[in-house]
C-alpha cells in the first residue's frame, strides 16, 4: 500500500505532465507502459536486497563498494533525494497556491508540507506503511466515488481513436510517469529488509504496480472522457477542474478540496518516504544514527531547494520535462542500484548466513 | 504477604536478641510516634519469656489481635508448653506453628522488613532472647459498599464498579474468572507509600512478551508515593509527551474483565478504584462493554457513531471556521446567505469567536466538574442557557457558531474514555487556530498531524492504531469498526494475545 499511495501522488499532477506531446487522447494506455516499465525497473532493486537480506540500501552500499567509497556514494544518494524532495514539496505548494490558497504564500506551504512529512518520516517505515493502509483505501474509494459522481459528463467517445498518432508519441508519454512510478524501486529499497518474507516483495511490487496502473489509467480516462484532449492541453490542473464541476443534489458541490486533501495525504507519504531516505544515507555516511540535527538538517535544505530551486510554476512543470526528470530519476532507481548489483555481481558480494557480508566470489 | 517484594536490607539491620534494645530501636525509628503501640506480655509457657506485640494504631483490626496473637499466646500456651512447643524457645517458629491464628505471617530478622511491613498493617511479635520477630498480618479494611461506578455508567450490564480496596478488587475479578489461568503478580510502589500494585492476565492467553514488559515497567518505578493510579500510567506509558492516552483506565469490572479476556494485562492499584489496561489503541479506546451486551447490529451501529462523534469533535467547529473565514465557495449559495445573514454586525473574526466559545465552554466544564453536583449542575444550565442566549442577544456571537460549539462538545461526550475526550479537546483547539489561518488547508494540515501522531504512538509494542493501521480487515469486521455475532468474534485482538482463538467457531 506504500507503493500505492506513493504512486497515486501522480493522479493531480499525472495529465500535465503527459500533455507535452500530440497524443495526449493515448495517456491512459502510457500510464500502463510507465506502470509496466517501473515494475521491471523495482526488479533492479528487488534482486539486490534479495542478495543482502535484511539489510538497507545504505548499509549495503558500504559492504559492496567499501567503506568511504559507500559513505560517499550515501552522500550522493542524499543530494538526489534531497532534490526530489524539494521537487514534490514545490509541486505540492505551486498547486495548492495555484488552486486551491492564493493567498497563501508558498514558503508557508513548503514549510508546512515538509514539516508533516519529517513528522512522518520520523516515525520510519513503520509509520509510513501504516499511513499508507490508512490513506491508501480512502483515497481508491473516493477516487471512485469522484469517478461515479462524474458519469454523466463522461464522453467515451473521446477516447477514440486510439493510438492515432502511432505508439511512438504514447512510448514518449510514457517517459516522465516513469520517473514517478518508477519511484516504486525506492520504496523497495525502503521496506524490504524490515520484510520477514522478502521474496513476497516480488508480489508486492507487481500488485502495487497493477492497482497504481489502473488507478492512474482510470484517472487518464477520465479526464479526457470528461474534457476531451484539447481542454486538458489547457488546463493546468484538470483533476481538480473536474472535480470541482461535479455537483450532486445542488448541496455537495466543489469537492476538489476532497481531491486536494487526498492528494495532500499522498504527497506526505511520498516526501517523508524521500526524507527518510536523505535522512538515513546522511546518518549512515557521517555515522550519526540517532538525534535531530541531521533531519531537521535534510529538512530546512529540502525547503530551502523547493523556495530558491524554482521561480515560479513554469519552473515546477519544467523540473517534469523528461529532459530534466528522466535522467536523475533513472540515476535513482536504475543507475544506483543497478551499480550496486553489478558489483556485488562481480566482487561475488553477499549476505552470508552469519549476516556479515561475505565474498563468495 | 510472603509475595510482596522485599528489597534488599542494607547491612547492619538485624534484629538484636534482646527485647529492651528492640522495643528501644523500633521507638527510635518510629520517633516516639503517638499511634505506635507496644504491648508488653508474658507467654503462658514455663519459661515464661517476655514478649511485646507492637503496632500502629489506626492500621491494624485491634480486636483480631486481641482474639488471635495476645489471647493464644497468654491463654492457649499453657496447654500446649511441654508438648507441642519446646521450652525453653529457641526461635518463634512454634509460635508461629501452634499459637498464632493469623493466615498471613512471616518471620523477620531485619529492621527493613518490620519498616516496611509494620506501616502496611502487620503486627509485630518480638520475644526476649529471640532474634527474630513475626510479622503478622492484621490490616484493618476500610472498605465500602461495591456500587455502579458514576464515570462509566450503562444502560444493559453490570453494576459493579472497582473500589479502593485492592483485595476486594482482585475478588472481583476472581469471582468471575474462575481458573488457574488467571494470574495475579504483586509488587510494592513508591518509597514512602509502599503502595500495593497487582497486574492481572491470563496465563496462556495475555502474550508473555507484554506481561514481563509490564512487570518490567512497573518494577522500575521511582517514585516517593502512589495515591491513584495515574501516577503509575504516567509511569509506565510508551509515550509521556503525547496528548493521547496509551494506557486505558476504567473503574467498571466487566471492562477490566473483557480486556483480561482479550489478553490484555490489568493493573490494579491500592487506593483507587481506576484500574489500569494495557496495551490500549485508539479502537480499544472507542469501545464500551455494552456494545457486547445489545445485539450486534445495536453495538456496530454505536461504534460507528462513536467513529463519527469523535470526528466531528475534532473537525466540526475548525470547518466552520475554514469556511466562514476562507472557503465559502464550498457552501451553497442558500445556506452561505443564512450564514451571512447571522453574522452580520458580529464584532469578532471567526476563529476569536469559536476560539471564545471554547474558552467559554472549558470553563463551565471545569466549573461544573468541581463545584458539588447540584450547584455543578446549575452553574451548567446557567452558563449554556443564560450565558449562551445573552451573548446572542448582545451580538457578540452568532448562533450558528454556538450551535456549531456546542455540537463538537456533545460530539466529544459520545467517547467513551474521559482521557481520550481530554485529548481531543486539545488537538481540536489545535486545528481550530489552524483552520482560522490558513483555512481548509490548515484543517486538513491540522488532522493528518493528528492522525500521522497516532499512527506513530505504540502502547507495549502494539501500534496504537491497529487493527485501522496496520490495518487487519478481519479483525475490523470482526471486532474493530462494528462488531459480528459472536460466533464471527471467536478471535481475540491479534497482537495482543498468543492464543487467538477464544472458542471454537459456532460455540
Amino acid at each position: 500500500m506504500l507503493a500505492v499511495v506513493n504512486k497515486l501522488s501522480i493522479l493531480t499532477t499525472y495529465a500535465p505532465i503527459v500533455t507535452a506531446v500530440p497524443a495526449t487522447r493515448d495517456a491512459w494506455v502510457s500510464a500502463w507502459l510507465a506502470a509496466l516499465l517501473s515494475a521491471l525497473i523495482a526488479l533492479i532493486s528487488y534482486s539486490l536486497l534479495l542478495r543482502f537480506p535484511g539489510q538497507t540500501i545504505f548499509v549495503i552500499a558500504r559492504q559492496v563498494l567499501g567503506p568511504s567509497p559507500g559513505r560517499l556514494f550515501n552522500v550522493a544518494l542524499s543530494g538526489l533525494l534531497l532534490y526530489f524532495a524539494g521537487n514534490a514539496i514545490r509541486a505540492f505548494a505551486e498547486v495548492f497556491v495555484t488552486a486551491m490558497v492564493p493567498d497563501t504564500p508558498v514558503v508557508t506551504l513548503n514549510v508546512m508540507m515538509a514539516a508533516l512529512a519529517l513528522l512522518g518520516a520520523l516515525g520510519g517505515i513503520a509509520v509510513l506503511t501504516r499511513l499508507s493502509e490508512m490513506v491508501g483505501p480512502i483515497m481508491i474509494l473516493s477516487f471512485l466515488v469522484i469517478v461515479g459522481l462524474t458519469s454523466p459528463q463522461i464522453h467515451v467517445e473521446r477516447l477514440l481513436p486510439v493510438f492515432e498518432y502511432g505508439p511512438e508519441p504514447m512510448v514518449l508519454q510514457a517517459v516522465t510517469p516513469i520517473a514517478v512510478f518508477g519511484e516504486v524501486g525506492w520504496t523497495v529499497f525502503l521496506v524490504m529488509p524490515y520484510l520477514r518474507e522478502p521474496r513476497q516483495a516480488k508480489k508486492a511490487i507487481l500488485a502495487a504496480t497493477a492497482i497504481s496502473g489502473f488507478m492512474v489509467s482510470l484517472g487518464a480516462a477520465l479526464l479526457i472522457a470528461t474534457m476531451g484532449p484539447h481542454l486538458i492541453d489547457r488546463e493546468l490542473f484538470p483533476t481538480l477542474t473536474i472535480a470541482r464541476a461535479v455537483e450532486l443534489a445542488e448541496f455537495l458541490t466543489r469537492i476538489e478540496w476532497i481531491v486536494a486533501s487526498l492528494w495532500m495525504g499522498s504527497m506526505q507519504v511520498k516526501i517523508a518516504l524521500l526524507l527518510y531516505g536523505a535522512i538515513g544515507a546522511l546518518r549512515d555516511a557521517l555515522g550519526q544514527h540517532k538525534g535531530w540535527p541531521i533531519p531537521v538538517a535534510v529538512s530546512v535544505a529540502a525547503v530551502a531547494w523547493a523556495e530558491l530551486g524554482f521561480e515560479g510554476p513554469k519552473d515546477v512543470m519544467a523540473s517534469f520535462d523528461p529532459a530534466t526528470a528522466l535522467p536523475l530519476a533513472l540515476l535513482l532507481v536504475v543507475v544506483m542500484p543497478g551499480l550496486l548489483l553489478l558489483v556485488s555481481l562481480v566482487r561475488g558480494k553477499r549476505l552470508s548466513p552469519s549476516g556479515k557480508a561475505a565474498n563468495h566470489g | 504477604m510472603a509475595d510482596w517484594k522485599v528489597p534488599g536490607s542494607p547491612e547492619g539491620d538485624a534484629l538484636a536478641p534482646g527485647l529492651s534494645a528492640n522495643l528501644a530501636e523500633i521507638q527510635r525509628r518510629f520517633g516516639e510516634s503517638d499511634d505506635l503501640i507496644v504491648r508488653r506480655l508474658t507467654l503462658g509457657i514455663p519459661s515464661h519469656p517476655e514478649a511485646a506485640v507492637v503496632y500502629l494504631q489506626g492500621a491494624v483490626n485491634e480486636d483480631a489481635i486481641a482474639r488471635h496473637i495476645i489471647q493464644p499466646l497468654t491463654l492457649d500456651a499453657a496447654v500446649l508448653a511441654g508438648e507441642a512447643i519446646a521450652d525453653p524457645l529457641t526461635g518463634a517458629d512454634p509460635l508461629q506453628r501452634h499459637l498464632v491464628s493469623i493466615a498471613d505471617s512471616q518471620k523477620a530478622t531485619r529492621w527493613s522488613e518490620l519498616l516496611k511491613f509494620m506501616p502496611m498493617g502487620s503486627a509485630v511479635l518480638l520475644i526476649d532472647g529471640i532474634a527474630e520477630a513475626l510479622l503478622l498480618r492484621v490490616r484493618r479494611d476500610l472498605d465500602r459498599a461495591i456500587s455502579e461506578p458514576e464515570s462509566a455508567s450503562v444502560v444493559r450490564g453490570p453494576r459493579e464498579g472497582f473500589i479502593e480496596h485492592l483485595q476486594s478488587n482482585i475478588a472481583l475479578v476472581r469471582r468471575r474468572i474462575r481458573t488457574s489461568d488467571l494470574r495475579v503478580r504483586s509488587l510494592l510502589v513508591g518509597e514512602r507509600t509502599q503502595t500495593r500494585v497487582a497486574m492481572l492476565y491470563l496465563h496462556g492467553v495475555a502474550e508473555e512478551g507484554i506481561v514481563q514488559e509490564v512487570h518490567r515497567r512497573l518494577s522500575a518505578i521511582k517514585i516517593d508515593g502512589v495515591l491513584e493510579s495515574g501516577y503509575i500510567e504516567e509511569q509506565i506509558q510508551d509515550h509521556p509527551y503525547s496528548i493521547f492516552p496509551t494506557v486505558r483506565h476504567n473503574e467498571r469490572v466487566d471492562i477490566v474483565l473483557g480486556n483480561i479476556l482479550e489478553g490484555r494485562v490489568a493493573i490494579l492499584t491500592d487506593g483507587t478504584p481506576f484500574a489500569l489496561i494495557v496495551p490500549a489503541t485508539f479502537p480499544s479506546l472507542l469501545q464500551v462493554s455494552e456494545d457486547y451486551y445489545e445485539r450486534w447490529p445495536i453495538g456496530t451501529f454505536a461504534r460507528w457513531v462513536r467513529y463519527g462523534a469523535t470526528t466531528i469533535s475534532l473537525t466540526l467547529t475548525a470547518f466552520y471556521v475554514a469556511i466562514i473565514s476562507f472557503n465559502q465557495e464550498l457552501v451553497p449559495i442558500g445556506l452561505l446567505l443564512r450564514l451571512v445573514g447571522n453574522r452580520t454586525g458580529l464584532p469578532f473574526p471567526a476563529l476569536v469567536e469559536a476560539l471564545a466559545l471554547e474558552a467559554a465552554f472549558e470553563v463551565l466544564r471545569e466549573a461544573g466538574l468541581r463545584l458539588p453536583r447540584p450547584i455543578g449542575q446549575a452553574v451548567s444550565i446557567v452558563g449554556v442557557l443564560v450565558l449562551g442566549e445573552a451573548a446572542v442577544r448582545a451580538g457578540v456571537v452568532g448562533p450558528i457558531m454556538i450551535i456549531v460549539v456546542a455540537a463538537s462538545a456533545l460530539s466529544s461526550f459520545a467517547i467513551p474514555d474521559y482521557s481520550l475526550v481530554n485529548s481531543f479537546r486539545i488537538a481540536r483547539i489545535g486545528v481550530i487556530i489552524l483552520a482560522g489561518t490558513f483555512g481548509l488547508f490548515g484543517l486538513m494540515w491540522g488532522v493528518l498531524f493528528v492522525v500521522t501522531h497516532m499512527i506513530s504512538l505504540r502502547s507495549f509494542g502494539v501500534p496504537y492504531m491497529s487493527p485501522l493501521a496496520p490495518t487487519s480487515g478481519r479483525a475490523l469486521m470482526r471486532d474493530g469498526l462494528g462488531r459480528m455475532l459472536w460466533p464471527s468474534v471467536g478471535h481475540r485482538p491479534f497482537r495482543v494475545t498468543q492464543d487467538r482463538k477464544r472458542q471454537e467457531t459456532g460455540q
